[in-house]
């Protein structure tokens, strides 16, 4: 009963920070902002419509596997923008042509709808490469010293909350095969996944709060 | 199989590292700020020492070389003039001797008073005997005489009140360089110099109903002036600050304000007067 309550909440956490957004008006919005924008609303139609199919009794996994490669791409361009080392650009294109490459293998769980399977590689691909990109994005704010305060930049909170999500997730994702695609103990890495997005809504709330006209790194 | 303990503790060890790496980001950011504040304040600090003394010495050689033009040049020329006076009354009265003798004169004296004013004018004495109101009235009366614009004086406040010799110094100079500026670039008719002295605050203000001018414009001109460089430097020494409300057909107003006040001897203008 708890977890379920869990999952739920977890699933429309990301509404606060989206009615946040809302609130927020009309903000003259960096381009990181409206990445991240952008992650919010994907998240938010990702939950919404895995709510109605379940609802519905549809088979929604292929949403989830869809999801993941779209939002990887948009943090992809998040960090790909923010960063102005060569090598880091190519290195976040590598990832992104390596992780198509990669979801592809699993080609039956996307081109399927009506597939019953977590994508076997692309989930913790993504997570590591997530990791990566942030990593490599801390290290560059504490070596550059361009950001006086961190905790007023957007993109702290969102790397920090990002961070937290995917190095949470990635042991559920590393055995996806026995997890999540095990329906047996599926619902015990659900509340990992579910616990840290309410965790990742709030840290994308107090970005939010941040947003506004400034410069970036 | 065991897979539930090797996640359970795996995620609780990601989860661990992930959270220090972001609190250590954001201590050691701060920390590093905090460093180069540090750093930014010293230099800004030595820039100022380093000011200071090159201003100080520019004062020492002011002063020198108008003891050097009093004493040594001065003297020089006075006795000159007695020599010539003495050769004078032998001359004789032969008509063109005399008209050339007379002329003769009249530049030595010519000469001997302009020396004795250069001299004046390198060190302001009036400002170290009475002090800022005293030398700004002095200084406002004698650019009147050689220009067309009305310049006007006025002050509040404790005029025995005594600044710090180098500040008032700063200020003395900052004073003569806005003054100036507006006879030299305002195009206006009035020039108004207002000086507040404690007990309440101190304050200084320069202002002309001419055109104005654009601040930003000034600064970034290809070959700029040096005065309004000049007052910034000489402000950060003694911890002031300087305001220009202006614009184009607005005329101007410089308020020069001191973020800490050192008052020096009260009174001391009072016992220099006794003593005289
Ligand atoms: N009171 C004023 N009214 C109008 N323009 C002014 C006034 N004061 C300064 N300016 C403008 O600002 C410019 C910079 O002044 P600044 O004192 O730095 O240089 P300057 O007077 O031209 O040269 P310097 O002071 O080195 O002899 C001037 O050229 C003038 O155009
Ligand atoms: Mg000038």
């Amino acid at each position: 009963m708890l977890e379920r309550f869990i999952a739920i909440t977890a699933d429309f956490s990301i509404i606060i920070p989206f009615i946040y957004l809302l609130f927020k008006g009309k903000i003259p919005l960096t381009i990181s902002d409206k990445l991240i924008y952008v992650y919010i609303v994907l998240t938010l139609i990702r939950n919404i419509a895995s709510f109605v199919t379940m609802m519905l009794g549809v088979y929604n996994i292929y949403l989830y596997n869809w999801y993941n490669l779209l939002s990887f791409g948009i943090i992809a361009a998040l960090y790909f923008q923010i960063l102005n080392n060569l090598y880091f650009k190519m290195l976040v294109i590598a990832a992104l042509i390596l992780l198509i490459a990669i979801a592809f293998i699993d080609y039956r769980t996307l081109l399927n709808v009506r597939t019953t399977e977590f994508n076997r590689f692309s989930f913790n691909a993504s997570g590591c490469f997530t990791i990566l990109f942030i990593l490599f994005f801390l290290y560059e704010l504490i070596r550059k010293l361009q950001v006086k305060k961190l905790t007023e930049y957007p993109l702290f909170w969102f790397s920090s909350g990002a961070l937290l999500y995917y190095s949470g997730t990635i042991f559920p994702y590393i055995f996806i095969q026995y997890t999540f695609n095990n329906l047996a103990n599926r619902d015990l890495y659900w509340i990992i996944d579910a616990v840290l997005s309410i965790v990742l809504s709030v840290f994308l709330c107090f970005s939010i709060r941040h947003m506004k006209h400034q410069k970036t790194v | 199989m065991e897979s539930p303990y090797v996640i359970i503790i795996g995620t609780g060890i990601m989860l661990i590292m992930a959270m220090f790496i972001v609190l250590f980001v954001m201590y050691y950011q701060r920390k590093q700020i905090e460093q180069q504040m540090r750093v930014k304040d010293m230099e800004a600090e030595f820039q100022r020492k380093l000011l200071e003394v090159s201003m100080a010495s520019t004062e020492a050689e002011r002063r020198r070389i108008a003891q050097d033009l009093h004493d040594d040049i001065g003297a020089l020329l006075s006795v000159t003039k007695l020599t010539f006076n003495a050769l004078y009354g032998q001359l004789g009265s032969k008509d063109q001797a005399e008209r050339l003798a007379k002329q003769v004169r009249e530049a030595l004296d010519e000469t001997i008073s302009h020396v004795r004013r250069i001299s004046r004018e390198l060190v302001p004495t009036t400002l170290e005997r009475f002090g800022l109101p005293a030398a700004l009235q002095e200084f406002a009366a004698k650019s009147i005489s050689s220009h067309t614009v009305r310049i006007t004086f006025g002050y509040s406040g404790d005029e025995n009140i005594r600044l710090e010799p180098k500040v008032e110094l700063m200020l003395y100079r900052v004073a003569q360089e806005l003054i100036n500026n507006a006879l030299k670039h305002s195009g206006g008719t009035n020039v108004h110099v207002q000086l507040s002295l404690p007990p309440e605050t101190f304050g200084l203000v320069v202002e002309d109903n001419g055109h104005g001018f654009n601040l930003q414009e000034a600064h970034t001109r290809p070959s700029p002036g040096l005065g309004l460089d000049s007052i910034e430097g000489r402000l950060r020494v003694i911890n002031g600050k300087i305001n220009y409300e202006t614009g184009p057909q607005k005329g101007c107003r410089a308020v020069v304000e001191l973020r800490q006040l050192v008052l020096y001897e009260k009174a001391k203008k009072r016992d220099v007067e006794k003593a005289q």
